[in-house]
């Protein structure tokens, strides 16, 4: 398969841009369309781009639009009569719904659905990028410092903390002004916590709801946890990392917790709608918790560059940070303030 | 609505109808749902009157439907006297105006609120009959009928059996798919009757049967609805192999409209409340959610499938 390329120019008069160009397949990607004029509009540019471009193909992407796969079909039909068949022979039209394909109007080729996913998979996260805010780089570059700390791993390069937190070089260096006196510094701009921040720990926890923005789920009828868990080790497009109750009995099996009461599962970088497909996919009857209801599952989508999981060899856990903020979330105070004083406790022995 | 002991009714109905023809005899609707998921258990009651039983194959209907129904009147079973053509019919008679055959068992007062009867039913000749379509059973008491419906042959597609009692009888999930096939929309028309002082859509009652039948699977302790898929598919496959594809992907249509409906999901939780759902205080919260289950699982997987072949 040729190389796909976005955001592409194309070297034809008024210097068109496409939003992803892969041999000759030209392909133009909408989000959300709700109106039957931007369906209309995206067709006649897509079309015009093909009266100049000969020999290639325009495929049209929705991505979870409104307009019903009758309606589409109706539409495109009627645009047929307004164009050339020369030009309207190469339009295709794809719609896309939980990044699956769900419509196909046009003779469209498994290789060509493959590159659709693709470029679907690259606007989602592009649109996370640009949509999910971004938690504090402060509070972020120190949950890394902690986790780092926990896990004895030694002093982080100023570079590394950036490609771990994906924050600039002047916010990661601002962020760990403000904790200077917690730490210890390099020759080689290295820098480790000294040791447990307790101050900017209870800060940490203080601020956690709006820095972690958990997504809570609930159903009438709860299924087993121990049958979700199953299901999503079963699941390989999705990397998931348990937290909560299952993460923190990894970091310390010893701890004094019997049965799970609800799932918390840290993911990376996941856009809402692909949040909404998992936990679909794990029990489809799962709706989204309102004000005083309890959520049986609850996803962490955590927004630095590294999730920092740590492989068992079966299954991903979540960093040793979120698990205690997921049982402070639980409200299971008393274990996380052993699990905390275990992880202490561990880091000093070494 | 009539109170009846599931396995008390099977019982009779088992030793009522002649041996060699056990074997025929699917029985399926309400009963067969009480009895699938309450079987073992002597005080669980279900709210019905018609004990719907099925002939199969259709080769056979009409020589099995001619000896139950005679062995039956002979040894005393009463007719039902109730509807559009109560007198037997006789060789002038349009099929679709021939009595259906609706008998009492003895020492049942018709009256007694918690009168029950039997109703022969009898598989579709071919996956290309559509709707309902009526067989002429000739016994010495006159002509009668035996009405067959499309997706019956789901419904009995491979029953479960009673081993003690001989006797066999549809598979939730198969009758809850024939339910669904039936009305991929909800349906204007009525039932001729009130349920419970409520007028109900037809499609409503027979979805709602569905919701209902998912949501004692969920109490069995069944985990999810992905099991569903594959029975699903097998019997859409062999019963309609020229149309398994579109039947799959249409299968849920009338479900999806249900459940998304408040107005349509009310009177169908009126029905289970009221009807298979008496003992258990379901909410409509929770028959959605059953609903949301049986699509998202069982439906896709159906769909996803039926693209392989």
């Amino acid at each position: 398969m040729e190389k796909i390329k976005y955001d592409y120019r194309l070297g034809i008069k008024q210097e068109t841009r496409v939003d992803a160009i892969c041999g000759q397949l030209i392909f133009e990607i909408k989000n959300n369309v709700k109106d039957i004029r931007l369906f209309q509009s995206s067709l006649i540019r897509l079309s015009s781009i093909l009266i100049d471009m000969p020999n290639h193909t325009g495929i049209l992407i929705l991505d979870e639009t409104k307009l019903s796969g009758p309606r589409l079909k109706e539409e495109w039909d009627n645009f047929s009569r307004f164009v050339k068949p020369d030009i309207f022979s190469r339009l295709k039209l794809v719609v896309l719904s939980k990044y699956e394909v769900t419509e196909k109007i046009g003779d469209i080729t498994k290789d060509e659905t493959d590159i659709v996913l693709d470029i679907h998979e690259k606007y989602s996260q592009i649109s996370i990028e640009k949509n999910v805010r971004k938690p504090d780089a402060f509070f972020e570059i120190l949950r890394i410092l902690i986790i780092q700390w926990f896990r004895g791993n030694g002093p982080l390069q100023v570079n590394k903390i950036c490609q771990l937190s994906g924050y600039s070089y002047p916010a990661v260096s601002s962020a760990l002004e403000k904790m200077e006196l917690q730490l210890r510094k390099h020759s080689n701009r290295s820098v480790e916590l000294k040791s447990f921040p307790q101050d900017l720990w209870f800060k940490l926890k203080a601020a956690s709801d709006n820095v972690r923005l958990p997504q809570g789920f609930w159903a009438n009828k709860p299924r087993d946890i121990e049958y979700f868990k199953n299901k999503i080790l079963n699941k390989t497009n999705f990397e998931v990392g348990f937290g909560g109750i299952i993460g923190t009995k990894h970091y310390f099996p010893g701890i004094d917790l019997l049965g799970i009461p609800r799932l918390d599962l840290t993911v990376q970088k996941w856009s809402n709608s692909k949040i909404e497909n998992f936990v679909k996919s794990l029990d489809p009857g799962l709706k989204k918790v309102q004000p005083g209801q309890l959520p049986q599952i609850v996803i962490h989508n955590i927004h630095r560059n590294e999730p920092l999981f740590v492989n068992d060899g079966s299954m991903l856990f979540a960093d040793e940070l979120e698990c205690l903020l997921d049982l402070h979330e639980s409200r299971l105070e008393q274990q996380a303030s052993e699990l905390l004083q275990f992880l202490m406790h561990k880091r000093k022995n070494e | 609505m009539n109170n009846i002991i599931p396995k008390e009714v099977i019982k009779t109905v088992a030793e009522a109808v002649p041996p060699d023809c056990l074997e025929n005899l699917v029985i399926i609707g309400s009963l067969a749902t009480v009895f699938a998921y309450f079987g073992n258990k002597k005080s669980i009651p279900v709210k019905t009157k018609d004990i719907d039983c099925c002939i199969r194959p259709h080769g056979v209907a009409v020589e099995k439907g001619q000896a139950i129904a005679t062995h039956l009147i002979d040894t005393g079973w009463t007719r039902r006297l109730l509807g559009d053509h109560i007198e037997p019919g006789n060789s002038e008679t349009p099929e679709n105006e021939l009595p259906a055959i609706r008998l009492y068992p003895p020492g049942i007062n018709p009256e007694d609120e918690n009168a029950w009867f039997i109703e022969l039913l009898v598989e579709p000749e071919s996956s290309k009959d559509v709707g309902k379509n009526w067989m002429r059973i000739i016994i010495n008491h006159g002509h009668f009928g035996i009405p067959s419906f499309r997706y019956l042959s789901i419904a009995t597609y491979l029953p479960e059996k009673d081993e003690r009692l001989g006797v066999y009888y549809a598979r939730p999930q198969m009758m809850a798919l024939a339910n669904m096939l039936e009305h991929p929309e909800i349906k204007p028309e009525r039932m001729s009757t009130l349920f419970n002082g409520r007028e109900i859509k037809r499609s409503n009652k027979d979805l709602g049967r569905v919701l209902a039948i998912g949501y004692l699977e969920q109490e069995k302790g069944t985990p999810d609805f992905h099991s569903w898929a594959q029975d699903w598919f097998t019997a859409l496959y062999f019963c309609f192999p020229a149309e398994f594809n579109t039947l799959a992907n249409n299968a849920g249509s009338g479900l999806y409209k249900l459940i998304n409906s408040s107005e349509d999901l009310d009177e169908a939780h009126h029905t289970c409340a009221y009807g298979l759902l008496s003992s258990k205080s379901v909410t409509v919260d929770e028959l959605k959610e059953a609903g949301e289950r049986i699509i998202g699982e069982a439906v896709e997987d159906l769909i996803k499938l039926s693209q392989k072949y």
